[in-house]
């Protein structure tokens, strides 16, 4: 039986810096994930963001439990919500134009879920990603 | 205390396949906020059996940052307390999360067996940022 091996890296830069010039805070974390060695899914693109809800799904052969996903809000004009599917309504970030999200996501914290839910306010709204099956925590 | 910043953030991910297929992706962008009164970052003990506050309650929204600097144990975060929200991020050891929220909830952590240490920064937000 073929088998699926990935390996997934992160990296950041966040600072602040206040009205008279001096640096609040800077971060700069990066991480390599252990290899996945039971890994299904591996896979990115652009997606033209509904008002009415738009759905990057994952698929239920992954690991619910813990993907990495990046997001990124490549449009022009009006923000793009993102929640995992799994029923209970709570965003996970609010994107505007150029903002993007970062992080090991439960696609099933209920139980119930295997995408990530994406909307548009206002307008359909372009969105770029990349998706990788992460290890069980 | 000054109330105006500016915020930078970028980041670069990449994903591999021992077949050699590969994608990647980045993304950078700058806030310039004004009107502040939150600004928290540091390190902070999260525990197993409570939830510990990241930022609390902003008047628009916030920036937040966790990484988990444990060696063992996996910690998550939520936007909203964790015992009725969805979790923004599930992050095992010296992995990291970066969203925006735009909401008033709170932002808390919770560690799953043992507690462990973040390193975290939530900086609040504006309506026009």
């Amino acid at each position: 039986m073929a088998s699926m091996h990935t390996t997934y890296t992160a990296s950041g830069s966040f600072t602040l810096t206040d009205e008279r010039g001096v640096v609040v805070f800077s971060y700069n974390p990066s991480f390599t994930a252990e290899t996945n060695t039971t890994a299904h899914a591996l896979y990115g693109g652009e997606h033209l963001v509904q008002t009415g809800n738009s759905q990057l799904e994952c698929g239920s052969d992954i690991n619910v439990d813990r993907v990495y996903a990046f997001l990124k809000h490549v449009d022009t004009d009006y923000a793009i919500t993102v929640l995992p599917d799994s029923g209970q309504n709570v965003e996970i970030s609010h994107l505007k134009p150029g903002e993007f999200f970062f992080a090991p996501v439960d696609l099933n914290a209920d139980g119930s879920g295997t995408s990530l839910r994406v909307t548009a306010a206002t307008a359909d709204q372009k969105l770029q990603y990349l998706i990788c099956d992460a290890l069980d925590n | 205390m000054p109330q105006n910043y500016t915020f930078s953030a970028s980041a670069n991910v990449s994903a591999t396949s021992t077949t050699g297929y590969s994608q990647n992706a980045s993304g950078s962008f700058s806030l310039n906020i004004t009107g502040v009164d939150q600004v928290a970052t540091g390190r902070l003990d999260v525990a197993h059996d409570s939830d510990a506050t990241i930022m609390a309650a902003a008047g628009f929204g916030r920036a937040v940052y966790v990484r988990n600097l444990d060696d063992t144990n996996f910690v998550t975060i939520y936007n909203g307390a964790s015992s009725g929200t969805d979790p923004i991020a599930v992050l095992e050891p010296g992995e990291f999360c970066f969203t925006v929220l735009r909401s008033t909830t709170t932002t808390v952590a919770k560690a799953d067996t043992a507690t462990v240490t973040v390193e975290y920064f939530a900086l609040e937000i504006d309506t026009n940022a």
